[in-house]
C-alpha cells in the first residue's frame, strides 16, 4: 500500500488533487503522490459545528482542521482530552470534494496521540529529513536528465515515492526547488537557535550551571551532542563564558 | 634496485626533493630508502616520494607549477592529466589527432590541448616540455607546439583510468572508470534483431545516476566499478555502454531488501526495521493452532499432528509503515503479551471479546517501534488469485526514550 508520508504544513498546503491510475490522490510540489499522510503539529483548538468535530493543527504557519468523521478510528470524544498549545501526531486523510479543485478540500483524521518534546524534535527532523532526501533525488534526476519511471524507482527505492516524481516530469508540472530549499533552511535555523536560545535561557534563570546540569535539566528534550554543539555555537558567540572546565556563565 | 647514475646526479635529485618538500629530511630518507628497493629510474622513484609527501613536482623537472601559468607562459609543466577525450581532424590534407584533457599537480588544475599526442591514458602523470599558454574563450589553458616534447612518466591506478564521477562524465570521454550503486531494470532483451541481447541497468554515485547499457554482458547487482566504459548520446539522453571489452568489479553484491516496499517486491526474506504503527486490525482474531508445531488448524485438527490438543490464541493485523510503503503484518499472541501484557489477553481469550485488547492496542497507535519483519510469498491458485506477500512480524519493541535520542542524534547527522 500506498505509505502515510510524514509531511510538512508547507507541501500539505502546496498539494492539489490528481487523478493517477484511475485512483483519486494528491500532489505535492515535490512530487509527493498521497492521500494518507501524518503531520506533526500544535493543537491550537478542538471544537465541534453543526455536529462535527475537529482539531485545528498549526505546524510552520500553517493551520489545518481536522474533521473527525468517517476515517477516524478511535473514540471521536478524545479530542476534548487534548490540551491546547500541546503538540500531537496526527495521521489523516486528504480528500476534495470536487475534482481538480484544490479550492475545497476536507482533511478526515484517523488518529492522533499527544506527543512530548522528544518525540516532537524526532518527528519533525524526520519529517524534513524525509523532504530533504527527496530534493536531492529530485536535484539528481533534474542534473542527469533521468526520466524514467525505473529510473527514479532505483534513486526513492520505492515505487510510490517515484510515482509522483515521474509523473510531475510526464506532465511537465517542473519542480520548485528553490521553495523547497528554503524552507528547509528556515528549519535549519530555527532549529539552531531555538536550541540555543532554551540553553542560553536555562544558564541565564540560574547564573552559573555546569554541563551535567544543562544535561539533566534537558535530558528529554535534547540529546547530549545538541546540548554540546550549542554550548560551543553559545561559546564562539559570545553569549557565554567557561568558568571552569565544563562550568559555564552568562555574559550580561 | 634502481640503474646505478653517478653520485651527483642522485645527489641533485635529493637536493630536488627537499626543495619540492619543504626541506623535508624525511621523503629525503624515503627516496634513499625506495631507490634500494625500486626498479624504477631514480627520477620516477623522486616524483612518486615527491608526490607521497604533497611536495612540488614541478621543482623535479625545472618546470612551473600550473597555479603560475599564464597566458604568456611558455616552458615545462608536469602533471596528471584527466577527463581525456580524442579528436580527429584533418589539415593540409593530414589526419592529425587531438586530446584535451585537464592537467593537474598540487598548486592546480588547467585545461590542455595536445596536438598528436602519444599514447596516453586517463590518470598519467606527464612531462611536457615547450608548452604553451593560451586563452580560449576568455579561459586559460595550455596547448602544445611542434617543438613540444611529451614523455608518459607514470601510468595512471594501474593502468586503468582515474574514476570518474557520474556527474563528470560527458560524450566526448572514451573509456572511463567509474563506480557506484548498480540496480538493473531489464535483463538480457534481445535486440538488432535477436542478434544482440541487452541488460540495462540504473548506476549512481553521490554526485548523479546514469543508465548503462550492458550490450552481450551480464550485470550483477551492487557497488560495481566500470573500467572501459563509453559513454554515449542517443535520443538526447546521456547513456553509460558496456561489452565484453569492458571490465567490470562488483565490489559489493546487492544485499537484503532496506525497506518495506523492496521486501514486499522480493516476496521473501527478513528486515529489520523502524516502522510507525498506523493501527491495528482484529478481524478474526481467535484462532486455533497446533500445540506441537504451533500453525493454524483448520477443522480441530493439526494435519501433521492430529494428537495434539489445538491451543486458541489470538493473532491480530499491524499497519506497519517506513515511509516507503505501508504493510499489513501479522503479529502472534506471544509478541501481542510483549506489547499489552498477559492480562488484556488472558482475559480476551476467556471472554472471546477482543475490545480489552483493541483499547489496548489503540494506544499503540502512531508509535514508533523496531521491529522484524519476515516476508513469504503465497500462492492463492485455488481461487486464481495472484500470489502475494504475507509478512508477519516476528520480533517488536516500542521506541524508548534511548531510541528517540539515538535516532535524533542519527538524523542531525544527516541533515545537512
Amino acid at each position: 500500500m500506498r505509505p502515510a508520508y510524514l509531511i510538512t504544513g508547507g507541501e500539505l498546503r502546496d498539494s492539489s488533487p490528481v487523478n493517477f491510475n484511475g485512483e483519486n490522490l494528491n500532489i505535492s510540489g515535490l512530487g509527493l503522490l498521497f492521500k494518507k499522510f501524518i503531520m506533526v503539529g500544535q493543537v491550537q483548538n478542538r471544537m465541534e459545528e453543526n455536529d462535527r468535530k475537529m482539531i485545528k493543527i498549526l505546524d510552520q504557519n500553517n493551520e489545518f482542521y481536522f474533521l473527525i468523521g468517517q476515517y477516524f478510528t478511535g473514540n471521536p470524544d478524545k479530542i476534548w482530552d487534548l490540551q491546547i498549545n500541546s503538540y500531537v501526531i496526527i495521521s489523516a486523510t486528504l480528500t476534495f470534494k470536487e475534482k481538480n479543485s484544490a479550492q475545497d478540500r476536507n482533511i478526515y483524521a484517523e488518529n492522533f496521540r499527544e506527543i512530548n518534546d522528544l518525540e516532537l524534535q524526532y518527528y519533525r527532523l524526520h519529517t524534513m529529513k524525509s523532504l530533504q532526501d527527496r530534493l536531492n533525488i529530485v536535484k539528481k534526476l533534474i542534473s542527469s536528465g533521468a526520466r524514467d519511471l525505473s529510473e527514479i524507482s532505483v534513486l526513492t527505492k520505492s515505487n510510490y515515492i517515484a510515482e509522483g516524481i515521474y509523473y510531475r516530469i510526464k506532465e511537465n508540472l517542473g519542480f520548485d526547488v528553490s521553495r523547497y530549499e528554503a524552507l528547509l533552511e528556515s528549519f535549519r535555523l530555527s532549529s539552531e537557535s531555538s536550541t540555543n536560545e532554551k540553553i542560553l535561557g536555562l544558564i541565564k534563570s540560574r547564573g552559573e550551571m555546569s554541563m551535567d546540569e544543562i544535561v539533566k535539566s534537558l535530558e528529554n528534550s535534547m540529546t547530549t551532542k545538541e546540548i554540546e554543539d550549542a554550548l560551543s555555537s553559545l561559546l564562539n558567540s559570545g553569549e557565554i563564558y567557561e568558568t571552569k572546565e565544563h562550568k559555564f556563565r552568562y555574559i550580561a | 634496485m634502481g640503474a646505478a647514475l653517478p653520485d651527483e646526479i642522485i645527489e641533485e635529485i635529493k637536493e630536488k626533493i627537499l626543495k619540492a618538500t619543504n626541506n623535508d629530511q624525511n621523503a629525503a630518507m624515503e627516496f634513499d630508502k625506495r631507490l634500494l628497493e625500486s626498479t624504477e629510474p631514480p627520477i620516477i622513484v623522486a616524483l612518486n616520494v615527491v608526490e607521497d609527501f604533497q611536495g612540488d613536482i614541478s621543482v623535479l623537472f625545472d618546470g612551473e607549477r600550473i597555479s603560475s601559468v599564464t597566458k604568456d607562459f611558455e616552458g615545462t609543466v608536469v602533471g596528471k592529466i584527466t577527463n581525456i577525450s580524442y579528436k580527429e581532424f584533418e589539415r593540409n590534407g593530414k589526419r592529425h589527432k587531438m586530446l584535451t584533457g585537464i592537467i593537474r599537480d598540487n598548486s592546480g588544475a588547467i585545461p590542455i590541448t595536445i596536438f598528436d599526442p602519444p599514447k596516453i591514458g586517463e590518470g598519467d602523470t606527464i612531462l611536457i616540455k615547450n608548452v604553451v599558454g593560451d586563452e580560449f574563450n576568455g579561459k586559460l589553458r595550455l596547448k602544445t607546439r611542434n617543438n613540444s616534447e611529451i614523455t608518459p612518466l607514470k601510468r595512471g591506478s594501474d593502468g586503468q583510468a582515474e574514476l570518474v564521477t557520474i556527474s563528470k562524465i560527458n560524450p566526448d570521454m572514451k573509456f572511463i572508470s567509474v563506480e557506484g550503486e548498480l540496480r538493473i531494470i531489464e535483463k538480457n532483451r534481445p535486440v538488432k534483431g535477436e542478434q544482440s541481447r541487452l541488460t540495462v541497468g540504473i548506476l549512481t554515485d553521490s554526485t548523479g545516476t546514469i543508465q548503462v547499457r550492458a550490450w552481450d554482458i551480464d550485470l550483477e547487482e551492487g557497488l560495481v566499478r566500470f573500467h572501459g566504459a563509453y559513454p554515449k548520446i542517443y535520443n538526447n539522453k546521456l547513456y553509460l555502454n558496456v561489452n565484453k571489452n569492458s571490465k567490470i568489479e562488483v565490489l559489493r553484491r546487492a544485499g537484503k531488501p532496506e525497506n518495506l516496499y523492496q521486501l514486499a517486491e522480493n516476496g521473501s526474506g527478513e528486515i529489520e526495521i523502524n516502522v510507525r504503527i498506523l493501527g491495528f486490525i482484529a478481524k478474526n482474531p481467535f484462532v486455533d493452532v497446533c500445540s506441537e508445531c504451533g500453525r493454524v488448524v483448520r477443522d480441530g485438527r493439526c494435519n501433521l499432528h492430529p494428537e495434539a490438543k489445538p491451543a486458541r490464541i489470538i493473532r491480530v493485523t499491524a499497519i506497519i509503515d517506513d515511509g516507503f510503503s505501508s504493510q499489513y503484518a501479522t503479529l502472534y499472541q506471544s509478541l501481542l503479551i510483549k506489547l499489552i501484557g498477559e492480562d488484556a489477553v488472558k482475559s480476551s481469550l476467556a471472554s472471546l471479546d477482543i475490545s480489552l485488547v483493541r483499547e489496548r492496542l489503540n494506544e499503540l497507535a502512531l508509535n514508533e517501534f523496531k521491529v522484524k519483519v519476515s516476508a513469504y510469498r503465497s500462492s492463492r491458485s485455488n481461487s486464481g488469485e495472484e500470489a502475494r506477500t504475507n509478512m508477519e512480524i516476528v520480533e517488536i519493541q516500542k521506541f524508548t526514550e534511548d531510541d528517540y535520542k539515538i535516532s535524533i542524534e542519527k538524523l542531525r547527522g544527516e541533515f545537512t
